[in-house]
């Protein structure tokens, strides 16, 4: 135990001068202790690691392009959405996004993905009047896919997943009604984005019916 | 609770958005032991306590409109301590669970988001598991009803949201706020770091020393903090010009009938007018005496209740998407909420333990959830015998915490100091 004569108080973690004043402590080691282990710097450890790994799945992608296909910058969009997805993850770590990484944010990078390459590929690929009409179905139909790979491939509950399914089948609805409006063309792309959508709904409901109920009751409180 | 989601409670429903990496209402309760923490026990009794505490073992959901728990399924981590305290609760990293079981030499940490119950709940769950660890370590232990043990089922009382059970709709009353005195100083590098300061006193000296000035440990802590706060800023102009305004948090059970094992705490603000010159002790507990009257009575903390209850119930707030909702929050706890506050000072009071528990453990602390905004703040706990009382804050000097502690020795109480920052 060691004394601070300045405080009057009495400091049983080992140390030299008080936590409270900063002076000299009088006494001896008898009854000291480690009160909290010292923080290890992991997580700077831990940056540079994944900004090694990232780096290096960029510069291959790159050089992979240069040589190959220097004509279609398709590195660029691909570099952006690795750097995004990562960027993700960061927030989501610091707690930014608030509880995980949910469908929202995947439809993000691909979407940049397909603004970017049309843009990028202007001369030689499809031109941007693509997108509308191709690109929102595309995204949606991938989303849904996407959700359908997380829950087959990752043992995760139904309710984990079926607010999402839901959510984005409702919305493979859009395309379809946005041609019916006549605001897009008619494009296969869309009648296949709904069956998907129509095929998950149903697959929805007859699986899962119970728990769609509660899974209603919890999502939207009501019911 | 199988196959069931479960609404988050009033107070709950704040904290999953205004969580950040500097705020992340994260708080600690502790129980050190006698004896090494053997982990793989711990870990035993962590799992075997999942049926009796259904609201602790969930994950957080997103819904449309509100936040919601369900099950946690998923394996449970024990881990040793790292150094790092409070830090955000990572939901991939702790498997989803939204507290995490720690444990370094002969301590067992306990750290809990704070939507998922207050000081008292966790406190239970705690006593709980070290019950249980030291049943399985080989103690034999009779639980005289004062501890939660695995054979007992828990109940809808337990489970319940206070807050509805007890709103009314009569007699809204929102705590008013003005400007108060903030305490400054040199931020530490990392804004997840802190330094903690612990210090444990004999329970009937501080009591003796309470009773010296005619008034009860809370109301004689809080006007040594405040004198603390003052003396530590007298060079600051500030502290001549504003308010102190010590945020207090009071247990509703102990005011009315409930079992909750969530959240069901409120919060009022003690505030001592500006004081030119330092007042004597005496002054600032009748200062108090007249705060606590007036703001810690049944019927204004009903009408506190009835206020922050009826802002949920809000229709305009009840239909707003989540994802709005939670922008509104976090943007509206940023720009006002601790601008209000000086300090806070939360007393839990005495846990009660069975007789036989007393002998194996050294004592209980609590570490509190530390915001960004309010740099020094502090928690007391008593058992067996032995107060602790804690200071946690996030800049780099100890003044508050030094003439604190002064004042105690002054008042004759003897103090052991620890801390996580020896030099
Ligand atoms: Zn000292």
């Amino acid at each position: 135990m060691y004394q601070c004569n300045q405080c009057g108080v009495t400091v049983k973690t080992a140390a030299t001068r008080c936590p409270l004043c900063h002076g000299l402590l009088d006494g001896g080691p008898a009854g000291t202790e480690r009160s909290y282990p010292t923080c290890s710097p992991r997580k700077t450890r831990r940056f540079w690691t994944e900004f090694g790994v990232i780096a290096a799945i960029m510069g291959f992608h790159v050089l992979l392009n240069l040589f190959v296909s220097p004509q279609v910058l398709w590195s660029i969009p691909f570099c952006a959405t690795v750097a995004y997805s990562w960027l993700l993850v960061a927030l989501d770590r610091k707690g930014v996004l608030r509880h995980g990484i949910t469908w929202t944010y995947h439809l993000l990078p691909i979407t940049a993905l397909l603004m970017l390459y049309n843009l990028y590929t202007n001369g030689g690929g499809p031109a941007l009047s693509w997108f509308p009409t191709y690109g929102i179905a595309f995204c949606i139909a991938l989303s849904l896919l996407i959700n359908y790979g997380w829950f087959f491939l990752s043992r995760r509950s139904a309710l984990d997943v079926l607010p999402s399914q839901l959510i984005i089948s409702i919305a493979g609805l859009i395309p379809v009604l946005l041609v019916v409006l006549r605001v897009i063309a008619f494009t296969w792309a869309c009648v296949g984005t709904a069956v998907l959508s129509v095929a998950t709904l149903l697959f929805i409901l007859l699986a899962y019916r119970t728990k769609t109920r509660t899974m209603l009751q919890s999502y939207f409180h009501v019911l | 609770m199988e196959n069931t989601w479960l609404k988050l409670d009033n107070a709950a429903k704040l904290y999953p958005a205004k969580v950040r990496a500097d705020d992340t209402c994260v708080y600690r309760v502790y129980a050190s032991l006698k004896e090494a923490v053997q982990p793989e026990l711990l870990y035993r009794s962590v799992c075997d306590l999942k049926p009796r505490f259904p609201t602790f073992y969930v994950k957080l959901r997103n819904g449309f409109f509100w936040n919601h728990y369900e099950p946690n399924e998923q394996d449970l981590i024990v881990s040793r301590e790292n150094g790092d305290i409070c830090a955000l609760m990572d939901g991939h990293g702790n498997h989803g669970y939204l507290f995490a079981v720690r444990y370094d030499q002969r301590r067992i940490s306990l750290e809990a988001f704070h939507a998922l119950g207050d000081g008292y709940a966790a406190l239970q769950f705690l006593n709980a598991l070290v019950y249980r660890y030291l049943t399985l370590a080989g103690h034999r232990i009779d639980p005289m009803n004062r501890v939660a043990t695995v054979d007992q089922r828990p109940s809808a009382a337990e489970m319940e949201d206070s807050y509805t059970r007890y709103y009314t709709g009569a007699q809204k009353r929102a705590a008013d706020a003005c400007l108060a005195y903030q305490i400054r100083g040199t931020a530490f590098l990392s804004p997840a770091e802190c330094g903690v300061v612990h210090g444990r006193m004999e329970t009937p000296r501080l009591l003796d020393a309470a009773h010296r000035y005619r008034t009860t440990i809370t109301k004689y802590l809080t006007a040594l903090l405040v004198q603390s706060i003052w003396l530590a800023g007298a060079e600051n102009p500030e502290v001549r010009r504003l308010p102190i305004c010590i945020n207090v948090p009071v247990d509703m059970r102990k005011r009315l009938p409930s079992q909750t094992l969530r959240n069901f705490s409120l919060f009022f603000t003690a505030r001592i007018s500006v004081m030119d010159s330092l007042l004597p002790m005496p002054e600032i507990i009748a200062c108090l005496d007249r705060e606590f009257e007036t703001n810690a009575d049944i019927e204004a903390l009903r009408r506190l209740l009835n206020a922050n209850v009826s802002v949920e119930k809000n229709p305009l707030i009840t239909w707003m998407p989540l994802a709005v909702k939670q922008i509104m929050i976090g943007a509206v706890a940023a720009a006002i909420s601790n601008r209000h506050l000086t300090s806070s000072l939360s007393n839990l009071g005495e846990l009660v333990l069975p007789d036989g528990m007393a002998p194996l453990i050294d004592h209980y602390g609590v570490i509190p959830p530390l915001g960004t905004d309010i740099p020094v703040i502090a928690t007391a706990l008593s058992s067996c015998g032995q107060t602790e009382i804690t200071f946690v804050r996030k800049i780099i000097e100890t003044d508050v915490e030094r003439f604190f502690f002064k004042g105690l020795v002054r008042d004759g109480v003897e103090v052991t100091l620890t801390t996580n920052r020896p030099e």
